[in-house]
C-alpha cells in the first residue's frame, strides 16, 4: 500500500473542492472523524498528549494515533483537578475528557514533557474511563550521547507493552511503513512550508496551521493524499494571501488557527513558526535504520525542541529559530505562550534579547482558552507598526 | 478529636538552638567561601550531594536560600521585582525568582550575593534545570546538569533503565568537576557523604514518624525549621549529630508525653510549602487547640520514606532502612553513581508524582492520626502543587475534612491576609473547633 493510499479513500471527509476546506473540516469535526474511522476501519484510536508522543508505533499497531487537544470554549469542569496556575491547555484538555468528547478513545499515550500536562494526564487516568493507559519518558537533555539508548528503550518498552494489549508482535514491516508514512507527512509538510520562503506566499499561515493540526488528528496516508493533491493545486492559486510584514510565530502549544488568521488580518503574513502545531511537530525526518526503535528514538530527538528539551548552554531551540527566521526573511517573531506556560516563561525573555542581539525584534503575547480579540488585535496592530518604523 | 480540656505538658526544644546554629554556621560558610578556598556551588537542595567529591566545597541551595529572602518581606519584593524586570513571569518557581532577583541586585540577607563558581542541578521538576541554565549564562559560570526520568507510579514502577540512565548521567560529573575546578575529585569521600546524607534522612524520617503520636512532640512550624539540615544543609557529621540527638529528645517527649501545643485537641495536615512570611498562620491555628503534625513537603524532601501498600490497599509512609543495612558500600564510583541515582528515584516521586502524593496525603492522614487536612494551593511552586488538587478530592473521599487556601509561598504580594483568616475560621468552626479561653 502506497503512503497516500488509505483503505477507505472513497469516504475521505476531508475531500472537498475548496483548498484548504478538507483540512478545516477535520479539525472542526475531528470527533465525527475519528469515529467514522473506526466504523469504516474496524480500528482502534489513541489519544496522544504532546508532539513527542512516538505515533509511528502505534500506527504500526494498526490503530489511530491522535492528538488531544482542547476546544478553546470556556468550561467549569477541570478546575477541581487542576489548579487554576496550571495552563489553560492541559486544563482544556482534561476538560475534553471530563465531557465525554474522546469517549471513543481506547487508549491515552503521555510522553512526559511538562509538569501540567503530567497533572491532566493523571486526571484522565483517575477520572476517564480508558482500557489503556501509557506514560512514557521523554529525555529532556536530547543531546546526551545516552538519551539515544534510553529513548530506545523506553519506545521498546511501549511497543512491547502495546503488543500484549493487542495481543500481536508489531512486525518490522508495519513499523517501516508507519515510519515511511510519517515520514512522506512530514517531507510534504515540508515542502508546503519551502513554499513560504516566496516573497508572496501562497499560502497563510493560518491555513498552514491548519495543515499541521489536521496532520495530527486524521489518517496520515489520508493526510498525505491530500497535501499531495494541495501540493499541485497551490501553485494555481488564485486567491493568494495579501502580502503582509513577514512574521515567525514562535512559542508553546498553539493550535488556535484564529489567532494566527487575526494576526494576518493585522497587516502580517504568518510564513514561519516554532509551534508544536506547527514546525515542530514535523520538521525532521526520521531516518530508517536496522534497529527500529533506535532509529525512532533518534529521530524523536532530532526534532526541534520545546524549551523544556533545551536546558544547556548549548540553546538548541535559539539557533533552530534564528535560522528559520533568517532562511525565511521574517521581519519580525512573535512569542506567544499559553498563559502560566512555565517552560516558555523561561525562554521568553532570553529570546528576545538573542533575537534582538541578532537583529530580529519580537514582541509577546499570552493565549488563553478563549481569545481576547480586541486586546490581540491592537497588540498585534502595535508590533506591526513598530516594525514598519523599523524597516 | 478531642474535646475534653486536656492540657499536655510542653517545652521548648532542647536542641532548637543547636539547629539554628547549623544553618548559621552553613549561610556563614556560604558568605566566606572565596576567602576560605572553597569552591562554592549553586543548584537545588537535592543537588548539593552532586558535589561531594571535591575537597572543599560549600553548596548554595536555591529554594532554602529563597526561602530565606521570603522571610524578609522587603527583600523579597526587590529581588522579584528585579526578576520581573528581566521580563520574567509572577507566576514562576518563586524561590527562584528571588534567588535571581539577589543575583540580579547582588544582594543577599547577609551582605552582598556569593556568586558560585559552578552550577550543578539534578533536574527533578520542570524549573530546575531551566532555572540554573538561565542563572548559569547570566553568571558566566560552568553548569552541570543530570535529569532523573519522570515515571508514573500508579501505572509501572521505575524501570531499571531509568536507575541506569541516570547513573550513567552522573558517571559524566566527576571528570567535568576535576575540568572545571582543577581538583581532584574524591571517591571515598563522595561515597561518605552519599551514605550519611541517606542516614541523615532516615533518621529525619523517624522523628517525622514519631510525630504519629498523641500529643504531637513536634509542631510542623517548628519542623519547616528543623527539616533545613536535612534538606538543604551540609552534609557532614555535626547535621548527622544534630538529628541523632534530636532523634532522642523527640523520642523522650513522646516516652513522657511532651506535646508541641499543650492544648491539643485536634491534628492537621499541611500540604505543601508554608506561606515563609506568615507562618504565624500555624500559631493562629493553635489558638483553636489544632496542632499541624505533619506535611508532604517537610516529610518527602527531608526524609527517606517509602510509600506502601498494606493487605487491604491502604496507603502508608514507612521510614526506610539505611540503604547501607541493606547491601555493601559502594566499592568504586560506578557503583556509588548507581546508588545515588536509585536514591534519587526512591525519594523524588514524592515531589512531581500526582498519583504518589495522592496516597501520601491519604496515608499521612490516616497514620498522624489527623483531623483534617490543610493544603495550600501554591502560586510560587508548580512542582508541588502538581497533585494538590486531586489530593484534596482523595482527602474527601476517604473522610477527612479538607480545606484549601490560596498563597505563593515566597512572594506575599499575592498573600490575603484576612481571607486566609476567614478560611481557617470557618474550617475550624466546620471541625466544631472555638477559640480556647486556657
Amino acid at each position: 500500500m502506497s503512503t497516500t493510499e488509505s483503505p477507505h479513500a472513497e469516504k475521505k471527509p476531508g475531500q472537498n473542492t475548496g483548498l484548504m476546506d478538507g483540512f478545516r473540516r477535520i479539525i472542526q469535526e475531528r470527533h465525527d472523524y475519528a469515529r467514522e474511522w473506526k466504523d469504516r476501519t474496524g480500528g482502534r484510536v489513541f489519544g496522544g498528549m504532546c508532539t513527542y508522543v512516538p505515533e509511528e508505533i502505534i500506527y504500526a499497531a494498526g490503530i489511530l494515533p491522535v492528538r488531544v487537544l482542547g476546544s478553546h470554549e470556556p468550561q467549569d469542569v477541570s478546575e477541581r483537578h487542576i489548579y487554576a496556575m496550571f495552563c489553560p491547555f492541559c486544563r482544556d484538555v482534561l476538560a475534553q475528557g471530563l465531557l465525554g468528547r474522546y469517549d471513543y478513545l481506547e487508549g491515552l499515550i503521555m510522553s512526559h514533557t511538562c509538569m501540567h500536562l503530567r497533572q491532566s494526564f493523571d486526571s484522565w487516568v483517575t477520572h476517564v474511563g480508558i482500557d489503556y493507559f501509557y506514560y512514557l519518558f521523554m529525555p529532556q537533555l536530547i543531546r546526551h550521547r545516552k538519551a539515544r539508548g534510553y529513548l530506545t528503550t523506553e519506545f521498546t518498552r511501549f511497543k512491547e507493552n502495546l503488543e500484549g494489549w493487542i495481543g500481536k508482535k508489531i512486525s518490522n514491516e508495519e513499523i517501516d511503513r508507519a515510519i515511511e508514512v510519517h515520514n512522506t507527512n512530514r517531507r510534504l509538510l515540508r515542502q508546503i512550508y519551502e513554499l513560504r520562503k516566496s516573497p508572496n506566499p501562497p499560502i497563510s499561515g493560518a491555513e498552514c496551521m491548519e495543515l499541521v493540526v489536521s496532520s495530527q488528528l486524521c489518517d496520515k496516508a489520508e493526510h498525505n493524499g491530500m497535501l499531495e493533491r494541495l501540493l499541485k493545486e497551490l501553485p494555481a492559486r488564485q486567491d493568494l494571501p495579501p502580502a503582509g510584514t513577514r512574521l515567525m510565530v514562535i512559542g508553546g502549544e498553539c493550535d488556535d488557527q484564529e489567532a494566527v488568521r487575526l494576526v494576518e488580518a493585522s497587516g502580517a503574513n504568518v510564513v514561519a513558526d516554532d509551534l508544536c502545531c506547527g514546525s515542530r511537530y514535523f520538521w525532521n525526518e526520521v531516518i530508517p535504520g536496522e534497529d527500529r526503535m533506535s532509529a525512532l528514538a533518534q529521530g524523536y530527538l532530532n526534532k526541534p525542541p520545546c524549551p523544556l528539551k533545551d536546558v544547556t548552554h548549548e540553546r538548541i531551540r535559539f539557533k533552530y529559530v534564528l535560522d528559520m527566521a533568517r532562511e525565511f526573511n521574517v521581519q519580525g517573531v512573535l512569542q506567544v505562550m499559553q498563559k502560566f506556560c512555565d517552560p516558555h516563561e523561561f525562554d521568553i525573555p532570553a529570546m528576545e534579547r538573542f533575537l534582538k542581539d541578532n537583529g530580529i525584534p519580537s514582541y509577546s503575547i499570552e493565549l488563553d482558552v478563549t481569545m481576547p480579540v480586541g486586546q490581540l488585535q491592537t497588540r498585534t496592530e502595535a508590533f506591526l507598526e513598530m516594525l514598519e518604523l523599523e524597516i | 478529636m478531642s474535646p475534653e480540656k486536656i492540657l499536655y505538658k510542653t517545652k521548648p526544644l532542647e536542641n532548637w538552638a543547636w539547629g539554628k546554629e547549623l544553618r548559621t554556621k552553613h549561610y556563614k560558610s556560604i558568605m566566606t567561601a572565596k576567602d576560605d578556598g572553597k569552591t562554592l556551588t549553586s543548584g537545588s537542595a537535592h543537588a548539593r550531594i552532586l558535589a561531594a567529591g571535591l575537597p572543599n566545597y560549600v553548596h548554595l541551595s536555591g529554594e532554602p536560600f529563597g526561602a530565606t529572602i521570603a522571610t524578609m518581606p522587603e527583600l523579597a519584593q526587590e529581588c522579584a521585582e528585579a526578576a520581573e524586570a528581566q521580563g520574567f513571569s509572577r507566576d514562576m518557581c518563586a524561590y527562584m525568582r528571588l534567588y535571581w532577583g539577589a543575583s540580579f541586585l547582588n544582594k543577599s540577607p547577609w551582605g552582598k550575593f556569593p556568586k558560585p563558581d559552578l552550577g550543578v542541578q539534578s533536574a527533578i521538576c520542570d524549573s530546575h534545570a531551566k532555572w540554573h541554565q538561565m542563572m548559569t549564562e547570566y553568571m558566566g559560570i560552568p553548569f552541570f546538569v543530570v535529569e532523573v526520568p519522570q515515571y508514573y507510579p500508579a501505572l509501572a514502577p521505575p524501570h531499571p533503565s531509568m536507575i541506569e540512565y541516570t547513573a550513567e548521567q552522573f558517571m559524566d560529573m566527576p571528570p567535568w568537576m576535576e575540568g572545571v575546578t582543577g581538583q581532584k575529585w574524591d571517591d571515598e569521600k563522595f561515597i561518605t557523604a552519599l551514605l550519611r546524607l541517606n542516614r541523615i534522612h532516615v533518621l529525619w524520617a523517624e522523628i517525622c514518624t514519631l510525630n504519629q503520636n498523641v500529643p504531637a512532640p513536634l509542631d510542623l512550624k517548628s519542623m519547616y525549621s528543623l527539616y533545613w539540615p536535612a534538606a538543604g544543609g551540609d552534609i557532614n557529621e555535626d547535621t548527622e549529630a544534630f538529628y541523632r540527638a534530636l532523634k532522642d529528645e523527640v523520642q523522650h517527649r513522646v516516652d513522657e508525653g511532651i506535646a508541641a501545643l499543650a492544648t491539643e485537641r485536634c491534628r492537621l495536615m499541611h500540604e505543601n510549602q508554608p506561606p515563609w512570611y506568615a507562618l504565624y498562620i500555624f500559631r493562629y491555628m493553635e489558638g483553636f487547640g489544632a496542632v499541624t503534625n505533619c506535611g508532604g513537603y517537610v516529610f518527602a524532601l527531608g526524609g527517606a520514606f517509602d510509600l506502601v501498600d498494606d493487605e487491604q490497599g491502604n496507603p502508608h509512609l514507612i521510614t526506610e532502612t539505611p540503604v547501607e543495612q541493606l547491601e555493601p558500600r559502594p566499592k568504586n564510583r560506578e557503583e556509588s553513581m548507581y546508588l545515588m541515582a536509585k536514591l534519587h528515584f526512591g525519594r523524588y516521586r514524592f515531589v512531581t508524582s500526582p498519583d504518589a502524593k495522592r496516597k501520601i496525603a491519604v496515608a499521612m492522614a490516616d497514620d498522624w492520626k489527623c483531623n483534617g487536612a490543610i493544603i495550600m494551593l501554591n502560586r510560587g511552586c508548580e512542582g508541588l502543587s502538581v497533585g494538590q488538587t486531586e489530593a484534596r478530592l482523595a482527602l474527601i473521599d476517604a473522610g477527612v475534612p479538607t480545606m484549601v487556601y490560596e498563597a505563593n509561598m515566597a512572594d506575599k504580594r499575592e498573600w490575603d491576609d484576612r481571607e486566609v483568616r476567614d478560611r481557617l475560621d470557618s474550617y475550624m468552626e466546620s471541625l466544631g473547633l472555638k477559640k480556647l479561653e486556657d
